[in-house]
């Protein structure tokens, strides 16, 4: 009887050595989903040449000229030419555009204004602009780049003192 | 005469040594950068990050989104808990290794933590103290990446040592 009860706890710790000799492993799984979609967005930057944006770094800037004339000084990152008929005052300014979700090479740049100009002239680069979309740029190809334009006012000796505003928008179309 | 009789039952366990794994929502579930998992508490969980683009950002707040660049890209990343626990061993501590159910698109890198996922097991810690632990999945996409689903599978498995 005595060698019997020997014989059980020798067996039981042979089960047990060969359990605890055994790896042990778990696992688990995360089931992930992200849908990747595609978008292009727009920002403004300042130049750092040009009158300082509100709201640089983002699709909503401002650019404040100041207090401009044709013969007294102008501010700081404003350039201005005359003529014999009138002024006109610039900035540069940059635009970053990026996008995901499509192989796009290229994108096209298009400004309007938001409101008739009257007498005065406004440019994007070499481009006169309307309440129309106009291209500035077919086929840029500088995504996630600050891509330098210029945006130019010209007034007429003729037109009235007092404030004058307006919105350029610009829409950028993948290609 | 008294009458009498006896019996016994001879009682024998086999006892084995286990661990066991988990997913767990993080404490700090529901802020930026831990998003709930769902079917918390078990061992196989869902975890959607949303819909994203590299201009627009992510659909869900609890997503962390990131724009990267050189190349151009974007990531999204949520964290969450991975709870080991151990029974009937003398196991000090546990490997764990991490792999992907299939190969992601071109352009498009998984990783836990630092360590980029592939379909081969890719060892996470070599020594993790049993408990609970916080892990990083994060999703990197170049935005040359065709929009649509991007789905993984990520096998967590925990070895003890």
């Amino acid at each position: 009887m005595t060698k019997r009860i020997a014989n059980s706890v020798w067996l039981m710790a042979l089960l047990l050595a060969a359990s605890a000799a055994m790896a042990q492993s778990a696992t688990g799984v995360v089931n992930a989903t992200l849908i990747n979609r595609s978008g292009i967005e727009i920002t403004f930057d300042t130049n750092a040449s040009g009158v300082v944006l509100g709201g640089s770094g983002s699709p909503a800037a401002t650019l404040a000229f100041g207090n401009i004339s044709a013969f007294q000084a102008v501010g700081a990152g404003i350039t201005r030419t005359t003529t014999a008929t009138t002024f006109t005052v610039s900035s540069p300014f940059n635009v970053f555009v990026t996008v995901g979700g499509v192989n796009s090479p290229s994108y096209r740049l298009q400004a309007a204004l938001q409101a008739a100009p009257g007498v005065y002239t406004y440019k994007v680069d070499a481009i006169t602009l309307t309440t129309a979309n106009q291209t500035i740029v077919a086929a840029d190809t500088h995504y996630d780049l600050d891509v330098q334009h210029t945006l130019f006012l010209t007034v007429p000796f003729t037109a009235p003192a007092g404030a004058v505003s307006n919105t350029v928008n610009f829409t950028v179309t993948a290609n | 005469m008294a009458q009498n009789a006896s019996a016994k039952i001879a009682v024998t366990v086999n006892l084995q040594s286990s661990i066991s794994l988990v997913f767990q929502n993080n404490a700090a579930v529901g802020s930026v950068g831990f998003c709930p998992l769902t079917n918390a508490g078990t061992n196989n969980v869902d975890l959607d990050l949303g819909t994203a683009s590299r201009a627009g950002g992510d659909s869900l707040t609890c997503v962390a989104f990131a724009r990267l660049t050189g190349p151009a890209r974007y990531e999204v990343s949520s964290s969450f808990d991975v709870q080991v626990q151990k029974a009937n061993t003398a196991s000090a501590n546990y490997r764990l290794a991490v792999s992907l159910s299939s190969a992601p698109p071109a352009n498009v890198v998984w990783l836990l933590n630092a360590t980029t996922l592939t379909t081969a097991a890719q060892t996470i810690s070599a020594a993790a103290a049993y408990g609970r632990v916080t892990e990083a999945l994060h999703v990197q996409v170049r935005n040359t990446v065709a929009a649509g689903a991007l789905f993984e599978t990520i096998t967590f498995t925990a070895n003890a040592n």
